[in-house]
């Protein structure tokens, strides 16, 4: 199932990706992708929506990863990080509501800025649950929406303009990562409640 | 550390710049040739427009999109109002009151996100 429409609009956003969140928004969520990346093992690892490879330089090194985008013209952009990486780092164009690889197949997942996307979310983790060992573990950066007035009201208004360029701004991840079947064990908060590190585990 | 302060300051400010511009853009309208009735809603949409155009376009280089984007489309929305309602108190207050409105905005957010961290350190997520 490739979806063309989601692969199109990320495939356009490509050579302004860096423009729009590198600088600021990379400074200042900084330290909370570090934190939930230095949770990575030395197991096979995915990573999900690699994007422009922003993400590679927080990477704790020589780790075995896997790393997957919906769009090629971002894993492009991304060569010149992956190729710098000390570890090992692979990446393919697939995509996240229909993966290509076995049961059971990964010890971690790991996304950031992924599931705002996905049009299927509940789909795209039950994915990340099939392809995950049983007891394996999910870390997630995702920004989402608020409960709290007049966050949440801002957030849904947003969204069906924000949507034409990018990503929904007023997801429920986190109940999607129930949904979807994994035991969630840690939400951290890095700005109000809409971005936050999830942290969940596959059943043993 | 030095990141955390440089965020703070600068979140501050932005939020007081953009409600001292709200405030302004506010004033501007109440004392224009608008009818009476247009200018505070007029006021709130431009504060509200304005305010995330001066965000997107300046502040978000350096603080972050997400981060700024709604606290300073609420300072803008508030203070262009309060710029509109005031208008007859002279540019000076207005402006002041659009400043004071933007820190105003700034601190309920660091309120919320103290209480939103200090349930989460307790496991209560949101």
């Amino acid at each position: 199932m490739a979806d063309g429409h989601t692969r199109r609009k990320w495939d356009r956003a490509a050579s302004r990706y860096d423009f729009m969140v590198a600088g600021g928004q990379e400074r200042r969520w900084a330290p909370a992708k570090r934190a939930l990346f230095s949770t990575m093992g030395t197991g096979p690892i995915l990573f999900v929506a690699l994007g422009t490879g922003l993400d590679i330089p927080h990477f704790p090194p020589d780790r075995d990863i896997t790393a997957i985008d919906i769009s090629p013209a971002m894993l492009e952009r991304a060569a010149p990080r992956v190729a710098a990486y000390s570890g090992r780092l692979r990446t393919a164009v697939m995509d996240v509501q229909a993966l290509d690889f076995p049961d059971a197949h990964f010890d971690q997942v790991f996304t950031a800025c992924t599931f705002c996307s996905v049009p299927d979310p509940v789909q795209g983790l039950r994915e990340l649950f099939r392809v995950l060992r049983p007891g394996g573990t999910l870390g997630m950066f995702e920004h989402t929406g608020s409960r709290y007035f007049p966050f949440k009201h801002l957030l849904d208004a947003m969204t069906p303009l924000s949507r034409l360029v990018g990503p929904d701004l007023n997801r429920d991840t986190v109940s999607n990562v129930m949904r979807a079947g994994f035991d969630v064990f840690e939400v951290r908060p890095v700005f109000l409640d809409i971005v936050k590190t999830i942290r969940a585990r596959k059943p043993r | 550390m030095q990141s955390e302060r440089w965020f703070f300051w600068g979140d501050l400010l932005a939020n007081g710049v953009i409600g001292v511009a709200a405030a302004a853009a506010g004033y501007a309208l109440a004392t224009s040739a608008l009818p009476v009735w247009l200018a505070p809603p007029l006021a709130l949409l431009v504060g509200a427009l304005g305010g995330m155009m001066i965000n997107m376009v300046f502040f978000s280089r350096w603080l972050g999109a997400m981060e700024t984007m709604l606290p300073t489309l609420l300072s803008g929305m508030l203070a262009g109002l309060i710029g509109a309602s005031m208008a007859p108190l002279g540019i000076l207050c207005v402006g002041t009151a659009g400043a004071g409105v933007g820190l105003a905005v700034f601190g309920v957010v660091a309120l919320l996100q103290a209480r939103i961290v200090a349930q989460a350190r307790r496991g209560i997520w949101s």
